[in-house]
């Protein structure tokens, strides 16, 4: 879960990052400094989303599915570019609630075995 | 950029276009198949409403040896699945007069359930066999998995801006929309692309490369089977009549020698003869490694005959490729991810054999083979889907006590494709495609009211609400068609450039 918010986050702000989509996807927001340092923690967070997946007990599984969630995290971004940019805005709040509460539960499983 | 990458590109993007072209409707066929069968066995539950029974695994296989004793006594072999959470039915392959059965059996009574149907069975078939007989149609998988490869590496190269147009989708604009579609679907899927291609190459090495076998073993391929499977006991029937020895103590003990995990498989070679032999295979869903242990049994007497767990990282690392491809090892939420992933591959080889017309038809009239192409592409591309939920529709409204059902639903499948591929080559693509898309999304709107919405297992509602999902999705696209039946010719000059 944690991985899961983690990659959206880093792909939209890829996404964010590129000169064409950041007004559709960053609004009033998309102040050029600012534009320029998003690829860098795009990608940053995309490998800090792929170190929470292998890091989990379950690591080949992890790793797996999260080759899978890439492409759907990157199509989300890509299709509401298209069709409605304000639902890749919403979903930066899903993914940033995903990935708290992923680190959440991490921390009760780790609490609980300890 | 100098002339020398440019030309290397350009050479990149012919072959891009001449592999995916050549075997890309065989290639579509594969990956459609190869995507419904990431759902084998819910297929196979929505296809056998009234299979509703489950049982403890070791007591279905118990059940259906019982049945099958009594009724393929003389079969050279029972290959049998065991049930889990995902199949509620015990799956057996045997030979019974010299003709090769499948059979769904019930987990309870071990008797072959009602609605006889290949069930997922046969899409998986589909997948690497193409309906043709062997070793013709595995080989053309592996001819069209390795085009397939060509074709992905080739586009990667051929791909000016994969960076820069990582999220772009241009909607409206003819080709451009096309090839945004064809690049974003090929893109962001890439990694499990090329997996999957990879992978299914290695699946059929050993028919489509079998140089490195017959350099070692020469015509002995058993002794190949033994080294590199050593826990299956392999010995010739003695035609000395034996009873089998009940299998509930044979798969209690393996099992126990397994550690615990889930028993995936269970093979009775030769059954009824002394020299039958019982052999036990580990599930492959606890991981991604495919065939990780077996034990063998004698089958008269139920003693130990070889058993063997996977340590040799060579062969371990080919289980581990065979695993990824197969995709068992995967919990629910990967397993719908293979689904996504397969299903992005298949419409990105639909949208590039549809990419092939639309880009010569914008810059001239097509030329006699290209509207041979553009008739095939409505036929192919909607008449598979069509034959499918043909398929589907046969199981639901064939007579139950029919003989030979489960062929007769496959014939319906293939009749039904046969017939979507005439009505593609005899209509214009303006009309074949809104005609054979609408009797795809008719079809998908039809199938799930034979079992009604709330009854029934999940498997059949969720079955049920993604064959809704797909009508209601292909309807707007139907609807467009019909709309706007004549496409422009040349839509490049009657747009303003963007």
């Amino acid at each position: 879960m944690i991985a899961a918010g983690l990659l959206y986050l880093g792909l939209f702000a890829l996404a964010a990052g590129m000169s064409r989509h950041a007004p559709a996807l960053l609004g009033p927001w998309h102040a050029p400094h600012r534009v320029a340092r998003l690829p860098r923690a795009g990608r940053t967070l995309i490998l800090v989303s792929l170190a929470a997946a292998v890091m989990t007990p379950d690591w080949s599984r992890a790793l797996v599915a999260w080759f899978g969630l890439a492409p759907l995290a990157a199509g989300i971004v890509l299709l509401s570019l298209t069709f409605a940019p304000r639902l890749a805005r919403v979903s930066v709040v899903f993914a940033i609630a995903l990935a708290v509460v992923g680190l959440a539960m991490a921390l009760a499983g780790a609490g609980a075995a300890a | 950029m100098s002339a020398v990458r440019e030309g290397a590109r350009q050479v990149m993007a012919w072959l891009h276009g001449w592999t995916g072209l050549l075997l890309g409707w065989v290639l579509f066929v594969m990956c459609f198949a190869g995507t419904l069968s990431v759902f084998k066995p819910e297929i196979g539950r929505w296809m056998r409403p009234e299979a509703a029974a489950t049982a403890e695994p070791v007591a279905a296989i118990a059940a259906a040896g019982n049945w099958l004793s009594r009724n393929a006594p003389d079969a050279t072999g029972w290959y049998l699945s065991v049930p889990d959470r995902r199949m509620n039915t015990v799956e057996a392959s045997y030979d019974s007069g010299g003709a090769f059965l499948y059979r769904a059996l019930d987990p309870v009574s071990g008797a072959p359930v009602a609605r006889e149907t290949l069930g997922g069975e046969f899409f998986y078939r589909l997948h690497f066999e193409l309906e043709l007989p062997f070793p013709w149609g595995r080989m053309l998988a592996s001819l069209a998995a390795a085009f397939m490869l060509v074709a992905l590496i080739t586009g990667i190269i051929a791909h000016r801006r994969i960076f820069r147009d990582f999220f772009t989708f241009r909607t409206g604009k003819g080709q451009r929309s096309w090839l945004d579609g064809h690049n974003a679907l090929g893109v962001l899927a890439l990694p499990f692309h090329l997996m999957i291609t990879f992978t299914g190459l290695i699946t059929l090495a050993s028919l489509s490369m079998p140089w490195g076998i017959s350099a070692a073993y020469g015509d002995d391929v058993a002794a190949m089977y033994r080294e590199q499977i050593p826990g299956i006991a392999e010995r010739a029937a003695t035609g000395v009549k034996a009873p089998l020895a009940p299998l509930a103590p044979m798969l209690h003990e393996a099992q126990r020698r397994f550690g615990g995990a889930a028993v995936g498989r269970v093979y009775v070679i030769n059954p009824g003869d002394s020299a039958a032999v019982v052999t036990v295979y580990r599930a492959d869903s606890g991981q991604i490694g495919y065939t990780p242990a077996e034990i063998s049994f004698d089958g008269a007497t139920g003693r130990v005959l070889a058993a063997w767990t996977e340590k040799r990282p060579a062969i371990q690392t080919y289980n581990v490729l065979y695993g990824l491809h197969m995709g068992r090892f995967a919990p629910s939420l990967t397993r719908w991810l293979y689904f996504l992933g397969g299903a992005m591959l298949t419409l990105a080889i639909a949208t590039g054999l549809v990419l092939w017309i639309v880009k010569r038809r914008e810059r001239a009239p097509l030329s006699l083979a290209n509207r041979v192409l553009e008739r095939l592409n409505a036929g192919v591309l909607a008449g598979v889907p069509l034959g499918c939920i043909a398929y589907l529709l046969a199981n639901r409204l064939l007579p139950l006590d029919m003989v030979d059902r489960s062929a007769g639903e496959v014939s319906a499948a293939l009749w039904t494709a046969g017939i979507a591929l005439a009505i593609g080559a005899v209509l214009p693509s303006r009309l074949a495609w809104p005609l054979l898309l609408g009797l795809v999304a008719a079809g998908c709107a039809i199938a799930p009211l034979f079992v009604p919405l709330g009854q029934g297992d999940a498997a059949i509602l969720i079955g049920n609400l993604m064959l809704l999902g797909v009508a209601a999705a292909l309807l707007p696209l139907v609807w467009r068609q019909i709309r706007r039946p004549s496409v422009p010719v040349s839509r490049r000059t009657a747009r303003v450039p963007a």
